[in-house]
């Protein structure tokens, strides 16, 4: 079966600072991938970059056998992104925004109905998506958006810091959808601080340090590497140094 | 003292980096250029043969002259505090550490007061002191006078500034509501978008009229506004080689009575800046059936946040009053209405013009960001979108196309009701205003999409850069090159004599089909540029 995400030798640059570089990364379709990695590591400019927003400066990104450069819009069709800061608008109510992107997506109608209620409710926010996006707490602006996104039912699913800003039940909530999302067969990659989150529910997780993948693979895999107890003790030896590298199947 | 160094240290870091230096440059060019144009347009007047005899012959012209060269300043004032800092009052993303911090609990309000003097009065020295050094130089005043000068711009904008943005915190502290909010957000739209007008009015009507408009105000012996008229007496003095000690000190017991004033309000911002946020009510909206297809969605997107924005109507119901207003005082349109060598009729299709082309200009810059700048933020979803350059421009340009017959119709109805013209002439006019609406449309979306004028984010986002200026410029000069042909077609009808002039009533249809058609190529054009232009800022950074 072709990955549903395949980057091959990812770089990109700011002016002379690469930000990543010689990325490469295989997700199979309907996997749940958590992206970790201290501040700065590279995980956001890797998700803009798969979002098509950002433009590597080496290497290849293909999304379901498609990528950016040649076949754009049926790649926005089947992907999703949602940023840390959503972009919502302030003058439209919650709900008008996501039929906004129902639209731009050109999903029907019954279609959009039935998937925006059904995730209104799943989030908690059905009752306030008739209020404007201006009186929004950011963790409802991110829920919105969420909804908003998943209303057009994304093949492959990104999002960079879902969990920042929700409170603990909405936690939860955004993991079982996540989780159900991925039973559906979405491809989710997500970038987290919260390592609790990816060990609940990440099938594979990727730790990005100084712009490479320092080592990926399952948690119990990944603690099992320098014979860690949690994934935190794994996490902090993988981003101790600039240097530090370790052997073994899963680490780069 | 902490705050101002930390204000100068952000300003100096800003100064050692690449884009802090297109930051200057953002801030400085509009009142260098503003300045250059003003410093134009005062050595023409005063090189204004009539204007000079006035002078001559009226001991107090140096003060009326003196007056309109700071009439500027109080306007300025109120454009910052209400445009400007009626949202960093109380929205200013430093207010959470400015409030909390241990200082005395009216210093936000001040340092806030300090930033908008700075900038007031940056922006006041550009309009101001081109004319003042002017007129202090043809009077061969001393040294002296010369430093009077910046005391002087100061009096005529602080106690303003103070004074407006006193009533703000006193309005949020003592009445804050939802009609506070709303009576803010009317003064803001009203503030943003009458100094533009002002602007426009001021450099585009010209040295002669300017001068014509000053020696009747002679005549008349108005006399200077109250809030510039200690700053103008002392600075009409100094050119005389006088000091006059009694303006001097009412200006600077104004100066000082002011801000000791504001300080005495500052006490109150904290809790305005509570009430002002709990003075939000969310309202629930029902938006009805949303249309399926991208552009109808992009369209009635525009359309939601127009009626669901406060601010958004006041602009038009301000055109319309503006609009109203010259039409009812016959302000600009006097002279074409009242001439005789052209039919009535094309005289008052050519007055409905004028105020049509003076209510579009209103309304162009607004159009010009609602093609990208003010979806800046929400520009992300555009680029993670499968929508096409092509849909997008057609959503935009159908909002906007639509918003624009408003300033077709209120001139249409200013024409029937105060130039009494008959219902053809209106629709002669408004086949005309179409092409024009044309010519328009095509200045908006060949300059509102410009990538040049347009920053893009790592993240996706879309910010106006600092060429802003420049665009808004530009966007005013393409747009009158574009409906020059019709200024000129009716000078030349104007112009000729009557034995050389062509019958008006056989040329209309061909005058009316060739503008349609220059508008439309206009059009046809700038939608070609417009979409490479589109291509361009949906494509990855």
């Amino acid at each position: 079966m072709a990955a549903a995400i395949e980057v091959r030798g990812l770089g990109r640059s700011y002016d002379s600072r690469w930000a990543v570089r010689g990325l490469e990364l295989t997700i199979a379709p309907g996997e749940l991938y958590g992206f970790l990695g201290p501040n700065g590591a590279g995980k956001t400019t890797t998700i803009r970059i798969l979002a098509g927003l950002l433009r590597p400066t080496e290497g290849t990104v293909r999304i379901d056998g498609l990528d950016h450069a040649t076949a754009p819009h049926a790649l926005k069709s089947i992907l999703g992104f949602v940023p840390d800061t959503p972009p919502l608008y302030d003058y439209l109510t919650g709900r008008q925004y996501i039929d906004l992107v129902a639209s731009l997506w050109r999903i029907s109608r019954a279609e959009r109905t039935e998937r925006s209620e059904r995730l209104l409710s799943a989030l908690g926010i059905d009752d306030v998506a008739d209020e404007l996006c201006k009186g929004y707490s950011h963790g409802t602006r991110k829920k919105i958006h969420l909804a908003a996104m998943l209303t057009t039912a994304p093949k492959v699913l990104l999002l960079d810091e879902p969990s920042t800003g929700l409170d603990p039940r909405s936690v939860r909530a955004l993991k079982d959808l996540m989780l159900e999302e991925a039973r559906r067969g979405t491809t989710i990659l997500f970038s987290t601080h919260v390592l609790e989150t990816a060990e609940q529910i990440c099938h594979r997780v990727g730790i990005l340090h100084q712009g490479q993948l320092r080592a990926e693979g399952t948690v119990a895999q990944l603690r099992s590497l320098h014979g860690d107890d949690s994934l935190e003790a794994a996490f902090l030896r993988l981003t101790a140094t600039d240097d530090q590298t370790s052997n073994g199947a899963v680490t780069r | 003292m902490a705050l101002l160094l930390a204000d100068l240290r952000a300003f100096a870091n800003g100064l050692r980096r690449r884009d802090g230096h297109g930051g200057l440059f953002a801030r400085l060019l509009p009142p260098l250029l503003l300045g250059t144009m003003y410093w134009l347009l005062g050595s023409m007047m005063l090189g204004h043969p009539e204007l000079l005899i006035a002078l001559q012959s009226r001991g107090d012209s140096q003060t009326i002259l003196m007056a309109a060269a700071l009439s500027p300043c109080p306007i300025v004032a109120g454009w910052i505090a209400f445009a400007h800092m009626h949202r960093q009052l109380f929205e200013a993303p430093e207010l959470g550490i400015w409030l909390t911090a241990p200082h005395w609990r009216g210093r936000a309000a001040l340092q806030l007061f300090i930033r908008a003097s700075c900038t007031a009065l940056l922006w006041a020295c550009a309009l101001a002191a081109p004319f003042v050094m002017q007129l202090l130089f043809a009077s061969r005043a001393q040294p002296f006078a010369y430093a009077m000068a910046p005391l002087g711009i100061a009096i005529a904008v602080v106690p303003s500034l103070a004074i407006t943005l006193g009533i703000q915190i006193a309005l949020m502290r003592c009445a804050a509501g939802r009609s506070a909010r709303v009576a803010l957000s009317l003064l803001s739209a009203m503030a943003s978008f009458g100094f533009p007008v002002f602007l426009l009015t001021e450099v585009f009507t010209g040295a002669p009229a300017r001068a014509m408009a000053l020696i009747d105000s002679n005549r008349v012996d108005t006399g200077p506004s109250p809030l510039v008229a200690a700053a103008t007496q002392m600075l009409a003095s100094a050119a005389q080689d006088l000091v006059d000690l009694a303006a001097l000190k009412s200006g600077l017991v104004l100066l000082v009575g002011s801000c000791a004033l504001f300080l005495l309000i500052a006490r109150l911002h904290p809790i305005a800046v509570q009430n002002h946020l709990l003075a939000y009510r969310p309202r629930r909206l029902h938006g009805g059936r949303w249309p399926l297809q991208p552009a109808a969605a992009i369209r009635h997107k525009e359309f939601a946040q127009t009626l669901q924005q406060p601010g958004a109507l006041w602009q038009m119901l301000i055109v319309a009053v503006m609009t109203g207003l010259l039409a009812s005082q016959n302000l600009v349109v006097h002279d074409i209405l009242a001439g005789s060598i052209l039919p009535q009729w094309l005289r008052q299709c050519a007055a409905m013009a004028i105020l049509w082309s003076i209510a579009i200009t209103m309304l162009l810059y607004t159009h010009m960001g609602r093609l990208s700048i003010w979806d800046g933020q929400q520009w992300p979803l555009y680029l993670q979108s499968p929508i096409s350059a092509g849909t997008l421009l057609r959503g935009k340009l159908q909002t906007i196309a639509l918003l624009l017959i408003w300033p077709i119709v209120v001139p249409a109805f200013a024409g029937f009701f105060w130039f009494s013209a008959n219902p053809t002439t209106v629709l002669i006019f408004c086949g005309f205003a179409i092409a024009g609406t044309m010519a328009a449309l095509a200045a908006i979306i060949s300059i509102g999409t410009w990538p040049w004028l347009i920053r893009q984010e790592t993240d996706g986002r879309i910010t106006q850069g600092s060429r802003g200026f420049v665009g808004s410029l530009a966007l005013m000069i393409v747009f009158h090159l574009a409906i020059a042909p019709g200024y000129l077609a009716y000078h030349v009808l104007g112009t000729t004599t009557a034995s050389q002039r062509p019958d008006c009533e056989k040329l209309l249809p061909y005058a009316l089909i060739g503008a349609l058609l220059i508008g439309l190529l206009q059009f046809a054009l700038s939608t070609k540029i417009a979409l490479g232009n589109y291509r361009r800022l949906l494509a990855p950074r």
